[in-house]
């Protein structure tokens, strides 16, 4: 229920986006408008990590507000929110009250950035053992970045089925190396693959998958370029004579 | 390695269930087959997997699931998973395989369901 007084009421903003949450949450909103009050408060405190959805809540109750007549204003945003709509380019389109309400004046894309790693490196043996604890240490860089748990799981995949896809075909040796580079930007994560062996190409086959027909073919195997190629936003390959393979995958991604 | 620990648990002479570690993936899919084939060659209709911990989700792992699916089916049974987590499902919604494979809620609600069939 809305909080406080009916003139300026109060609305949580729901951390949780399940089903309940918010429904909750926009009769809530649509409860305080109803009472014509002078101004509609949401709080934003419990934002950390910030959806695509969590943007799409706020702006609709913005526009119920502004259908009405009714000023909105987000109060005590996270640094996290706020990083989010400065990214957006929708800073200026709330008003802002409590912590961190300076930053709506003054953030800009590259404070934006300010605290992320942007870049990782990585050696990696072409053995199941060290991709492993190579992927662990490429989670908690992805931590780091305050990624949402569906492009981490998605990530960690990637990287698992692409390593193993040079470690099987390769011909490298298990403690034959290859290299890992990601770049983060606002956006979206790239992570390059190099290996110096044999070449093979991921991308030059378009695989279709039917769930159907391999259960009926008792398929076991060959499920790995269907995975890279549908989780990846995008994939390229080349070759040369010095670095040998090199796969780019890029991931658009959601903090 | 305990990562990939699975157990299985046979409930009756139709039904067994698996319950997997927090990793399905190129090291241990292979186990984790040959204990399907085996409980089929059993007798068994229906095996129940249970993903209660299972966090990672290879293409392997897939294939241990898919490739030895149609067998059950064929004799009137399935593979049934359940305690599916969200990541997971998101990993198998990737490749359509929700709407194919047979999920429940939990090992109880998919032994009910097994002993109606």
């Amino acid at each position: 229920m809305p909080q406080v007084a009916k003139q300026t009421p109060t609305v949580m903003a729901p951390s949780d986006l399940t089903i309940s949450a918010i429904v909750a949450f926009e009769r809530n909103v649509r409860d305080a408008v109803a009472g014509k009050p002078d101004l509609v408060r949401l709080d934003c405190q419990a934002l950390e990590r910030v959806a695509s959805n969590h943007i799409s809540l706020l702006w609709e109750s913005r526009t119920l507000c502004r259908s009405q007549g009714i000023p909105l204003r987000l109060a005590n945003p996270t640094v996290s929110l706020m990083r989010i709509l400065c990214v957006l380019d929708l800073v200026e389109v709330f008003e802002y009250e409590g912590a961190n309400h300076h930053l709506g004046q003054r953030m800009d894309r590259d404070m934006a950035l300010v605290g992320l790693p942007q870049s990782f490196t990585d050696m990696v043996r072409s053995n199941s053992d060290d991709i492993n604890d190579a992927i662990d240490r490429f989670v908690v860089f992805m931590a780091r970045l305050r990624v949402s748990d569906t492009t981490t799981i998605e990530l960690r995949t990637l990287y698992y089925e692409i390593a193993t896809n040079i470690r099987i075909h390769s011909g490298m040796m298990a403690q034959d190396q290859f290299q890992v580079n990601a770049k983060a930007e606002a956006d979206r994560l790239t992570v390059t693959f190099t290996d110096p062996g044999r070449p093979f190409d991921p991308t030059a086959v378009r695989v279709r998958f039917d769930a159907a027909a391999a259960s009926g073919d008792r398929q076991r195997r060959g499920f790995g370029l269907p995975m890279i190629q549908r989780l990846a936003d995008c994939a390229v390959y080349h070759w040369n004579d010095t670095s040998h393979n090199t796969l780019t995958i890029t991931k658009k991604w959601s903090r | 390695m305990s990562f990939r620990i699975f157990i299985e648990q046979p409930v009756s002479e139709r039904i067994t269930t698996i319950t997997l570690g927090q990793m399905l993936d190129n090291n241990n899919a292979e186990s984790v087959v040959q204990t399907i084939v085996n409980a089929q060659e059993r007798g068994c209709k229906f095996i129940i997997i249970d993903c209660e911990k299972l966090t990672f989700l290879s293409s392997a792992g897939v294939g241990a699931i898919i490739g030895t699916l149609e067998a059950s089916r064929d004799q009137g049974g399935d593979i049934v998973l359940c305690n599916v987590s969200e990541t997971i499902c998101h990993v198998l919604s990737v490749l359509d395989l929700l709407s194919f494979l047979t999920v429940k809620g939990s090992v109880q609600e998919a032994i009910a369901a097994c002993k109606l069939k």
